[in-house]
């Protein structure tokens, strides 16, 4: 992409995008804070059982628990200063990995739109929280900064083949309002060498909520879904790079 | 081998199997943050290299340093001059 259009997409985004404040961060985050003890109170029981369970249905259930608790969160805990919805290709069914574009915290939470069973690959830090790292460990994510690509490829190996997808953001870390940054082809060698469908994912509106300093802001998250690379289309890529330029491509034609 | 001859093969793998285009393989260029490249991308292209080179690299503590293109092609003159046994002279 040339300077020029980059330059041009994210002064188009700025200038749409609110400013972020305390005003409106405090009851955001409070409204945040009574969902996510309710959240708490509702999910205690089943956790606790959960962590009683033998390590796969364990999983299963801090998976569901995860689902449940994004779902509440953005569709709930953040109405009606943050409004999301998804538009575009269907989500592909079965197990799938799915990459998404990278500007903010809440990125995580937006996962659970494809109300699928799913594990992320985490960047470090969400997984040395308190409680929070802890269910998401019982739950199968992973610690992608922390694992070889060898690791990796066994564990997505397992949990697809018993219909568990997967979802990666290939920028690695939050970009803000920054434009997309570079990929890593982890996700993509993946699902080429896994044979499995690779579904691109952009998410607009979001660059400021919340900001990197996690101040938030009001407005509106799309959630764009693009049509699914099937395997046998991945094969016509001589590699991994190729393919995750190829997406990064279709990403920024879609305002990433 | 040429220099020139190790630019142009390196170039063609950059292009061919990386389809990058030849007007931003400059020397100076680097292979992560100008090309994009990441780790597991280099061991494809060390991969392609050994086909073309004939050079394992990944068993060699020098590729460790190499971060711009024009690091590619000193390491390859390099060896070139030092090993040209091992080297795959190009079809002409």
């Amino acid at each position: 992409m040339p300077p020029s259009t980059q330059n041009k997409s994210t002064n188009q985004k700025s200038s749409v995008q609110p400013r972020n404040s305390l005003a409106i961060s405090i009851p955001i985050y409070l409204w945040m804070g009574l969902w996510t003890a309710l959240m708490f109170l509702l999910e205690a029981l089943p956790f606790l059982v959960g962590l009683c369970l033998p390590p796969k249905p364990r999983g299963a259930i801090m998976r569901r628990l995860a689902l449940f608790w994004g779902m509440a969160t953005i569709h709930l805990a953040v109405w009606p200063w943050i409004r999301i919805h998804r538009i575009g290709a269907a989500i592909v069914p079965g197990p799938a990995i799915y990459v998404f574009n990278h500007r903010s915290a809440f990125d995580a939470f937006l996962a659970a739109t494809l109300a699928k069973d799913l594990v992320q690959g985490v960047n470090g830090w969400p997984m040395r929280l308190p409680l929070l790292g802890f269910a998401a460990r019982q739950a199968g994510y992973l610690d992608i900064t922390c694992m070889t690509h060898e690791e990796i490829q066994m564990r997505a190996k397992e949990c697809l083949s018993q219909g568990i997808s997967m979802v990666f953001f290939p920028e690695g870390h939050r970009s803000g309002d920054a434009p997309l940054q570079p990929f890593r082809s982890g996700a993509f060698r993946l699902a080429r060498d896994l044979g499995v469908p690779l579904q691109p994912i952009v998410i607009t509106g979001n660059e400021r909520i919340p900001d990197l300093h996690f101040r938030m802001a009001t407005g509106r998250i799309r959630i764009d879904v693009l049509p699914a690379i099937p395997p046998e289309e991945q094969a016509n890529f001589t590699n991994a790079f190729t393919l995750k330029q190829h997406v990064r491509k279709l990403m920024l034609e879609h305002n990433a | 081998m040429t220099r020139q001859d190790i630019i142009k093969l390196v170039n063609d793998v950059f292009t061919e199997q990386f389809e990058l285009e030849p007007e931003k393989l400059t020397q100076e260029k680097n292979l992560f943050e100008d090309l994009g490249l990441d780790s597991l991308d280099i061991v494809d292209l060390m991969v392609e290299l050994h086909k073309t080179f004939g050079v394992a690299l990944r068993q060699n503590e020098k590729i460790r340093r190499v971060h711009t293109l024009g690091d590619v092609y000193d390491f390859l003159e390099h060896y070139a001059a030092e090993h040209p046994e091992q080297i795959h002279e190009p079809e002409k």
